[in-house]
């Protein structure tokens, strides 16, 4: 097949191309430079993008994950140059799908069982990151195209070593909880926290990519499968343990978990005060936590149709993932 | 049986308790705006702090609010069989000498606890301090007063004091604080009980000892070891959350309060806002806001009141005490 892919270069991008091996993978990227070489990946400039007009897939991930960012910037980034390869593809006479990679995150602060289908605009975003995406899917659902969106949950590194293409919310908040920094997360013990390694988010994909016939949206999440937030916690806790003396003499206590309303008090405290530190923290938190205060579980069965899944070991990623971002610290 | 249950089981009343407390401000008050503070003014007005009460002499406040507890309990100097000194400073708790000049290595054997003794005319009492836990020096002295009446039979009352005072011109904000200088005084003993003891708990984390180094982590510990400490003197009481009929808060940071409170599950109407804000007084906080709930008459016979205090070093300490018909 010869597929055009973007983000070669992010987090996902470079598993997806190595899971390609066999194809004929065109990489759309900024900086030649600074892709990885892969001998059955060819790397095209910005524009140089005729190039793949003879594509028949398009894997699309490129996008700005800056969550923090504002929402004009990010819509540049994410709504429009969605747009501009939508309408590139218009053009290529032998496309067969357009694989879009989105966020599970698009569903905002609804909670409950998230379809894998066109989602309404929610009540509310965490973050504008999450609006552009959402408006992303928009412009891909109406764009007439074979598509298929895929939302991937939380990328929380690689599932062979823990290893991280790019540091996100996630992985901040996993340092600054390592630190004993965080003295509160939102939420309840039973929520979800849905995360998968980067492995599974490219077979996710790929296997969109590849199968004859692919739903117009499917969930590469771990679903049902996800840790709660309290064994979660417990489990990181353990991991801390074996590389911190605070952690190991119960001197550094695990977070409490609580309510919408007393996580805003602390917020409010935190910024009354002034402290640069805590007020980093809680930028940092404030991208990921409050979505655990709107429990939801994302349905996978129309992923799992196109790519069923092994068995799925969230103990063993969280202990990978810990470690690397904890050595990355250290180094 | 638990060690800290007394309730109101008849056989347990002679169980030590507090029968008496005073706690003093001193004369002078600082606005904001006369004091050494780092944050800016609003940020320390949303946090309960309009300025700080500035002391001459802490040894002369120490005096007048140990002399104050022996008053209000009833009791003549002579009674007091243990003088227990609380205080978080270490100037806490040496007293210059009055010899005029240097007096080198000698200066540094000045006690307070020795002077107090001597100026409170506690001929009987036997002296020590209770130092190293910052603002819950005062809790621990409590612990040990009443330790020390449970193991030692002879003995029927001790005298608690905390008295703490910031060097004169001294910076006067601690960690988003602002601490005014003051005196308190407890009187622990068998009997005439204004306030039963039903339970204590502290929490000391050493990791914490190197406050500029850790201070972040310090605030960041503050919440989780808080509210776990009040779980278990809860448990220890056998009580729970909504069996607490009054949280007596110190002078830190007032929107602290209403999250800890959240965090143990305490309704937030039972949290004592007090009437006049003097500011976080390390040692004498709790003892300041107890007498301005019995003053206003908001401490009632039956009454289950909790007290919490944080110290550097760090300490975390609740204790909770069970309200008699002397009140």
């Amino acid at each position: 097949m010869k597929i055009l892919l973007t983000g070669l270069t992010g987090n996902i991008g470079h598993e997806v191309a190595r899971q390609l091996a066999g194809h004929q993978v065109m990489a759309r990227v900024r900086d030649v430079t600074a892709a990885p070489v892969m001998e059955h990946v060819a790397l095209l400039r910005e524009d140089e993008l005729d190039a793949a007009r003879a594509c028949e897939i398009i894997i699309h991930c490129a996008a700005s994950t800056t969550f923090n960012a504002p929402l004009q910037t990010l819509r540049e980034v994410n709504v429009e140059m969605t747009q501009n390869l939508l309408d590139f593809a218009v053009g290529c006479p032998a496309l067969k799908r357009f694989v879009h990679v989105s966020t599970a995150c698009v569903c905002g602060l609804d909670g409950g069982l998230i379809p894998e289908n066109s989602l309404p605009e929610p009540s509310a975003f965490v973050n504008a990151y999450e609006q552009s995406k959402w408006e992303a899917e928009q412009r891909v659902l109406a764009s007439g195209l074979p598509v298929c969106i895929a939302r991937l949950s939380i990328v929380a590194g690689s599932e062979v070593d823990g290893s991280v293409r790019k540091r996100g919310a996630l992985h901040h908040l996993l340092f600054w909880l390592w630190k004993g920094l965080i003295p509160m997360m939102p939420g309840t013990a039973e929520t979800p926290v849905d995360m998968i390694s980067t492995e599974h988010a490219a077979r996710g994909v790929v296997s969109a990519a590849l199968a004859d016939a692919a739903p117009p949206v499917i969930h590469v999440c771990a679903g049902g499968r996800s840790p709660r937030l309290g064994e979660l916690i417990q489990h990181v806790a353990q991991d801390f343990a074996s590389t911190s003396a605070g952690w190991r003499s119960g001197a550094i206590a695990a977070p409490e978990i609580v309510d919408a309303e007393t996580f805003a008090l602390f917020e409010q405290t935190v910024q009354q005060s002034g402290d640069l530190l805590f007020q980093r923290v809680c930028t940092d938190s404030k991208s990921f936590l409050p979505g655990l205060l709107h429990s939801r579980v994302y349905a996978t069965a129309l992923a799992e149709s196109l790519n069923p899944e092994p068995a799925y070991d969230w103990r063993k990623l969280s202990t990978l993932v810990t470690h690397h971002v904890l050595a990355r610290h250290h180094a | 049986m638990k060690q800290d249950e007394t309730h109101a089981n008849s056989d347990l009343i002679a169980l030590p308790g507090i029968r008496s407390h005073r706690a003093l401000l001193p004369d002078r008050f600082l606005p904001l705006d006369e004091l050494d503070v780092s944050s800016p003014h609003e940020n320390l007005r949303a946090f309960g702090f309009d300025g700080a009460w500035i002391g001459d002499d802490i040894h002369a406040l120490a005096l007048k609010a140990g002399q104050g507890a022996l008053d209000a309990a009833g009791l003549k100097a002579e009674e007091i069989g243990a003088l227990l000194c609380g205080g978080a400073l270490p100037s806490a708790h040496l007293r210059q000498s009055e010899k005029p000049g240097d007096t080198g290595l000698l200066g540094m054997f000045c006690y307070q606890a020795s002077w107090l003794q001597d100026a409170l005319g506690l001929e009987r009492a036997f002296i020590s301090g209770v130092a190293q836990q910052g603002c819950a020096g005062m809790f621990s002295a409590l612990r040990q007063a009443r330790a020390l009446l449970m193991a030692e039979p002879d003995l029927e009352h001790v005298l608690c004091v905390g008295a703490d005072a910031f060097p004169q011109g001294a910076m006067r904000e601690v960690l988003y604080n602002v601490v005014s200088d003051a005196a308190c005084a407890v009187v622990v003993s068998r009997e005439n009980l204004r306030y039963r003891w039903l339970a204590h708990h502290q929490i000391s984390k050493g990791w914490y000892w190197d406050v500029p180094t850790r201070q972040s982590e310090i605030i960041a510990a503050y919440f989780p070891t808080a509210a776990m400490t009040v779980r278990r003197v809860l448990a220890k009481a056998d009580l729970k959350a909504g069996d607490v009929d009054l949280v007596i808060p110190t002078g830190v940071n007032a929107a602290s309060w209403p999250i800890l409170l959240r965090l143990c599950g305490i309704p937030e109407d039972r949290l004592f806002i007090p009437r006049q804000r003097f500011g976080h007084t390390i040692a004498a906080d709790s003892f300041l806001m107890l007498e301005q709930a019995r003053a206003t008459g908001v401490l009632r016979p039956g009454q289950r009141v909790l007290l919490f205090a944080y110290g550097f070093g760090s300490s975390w300490s609740a204790i909770i005490l069970e309200i008699t018909d002397l009140i």
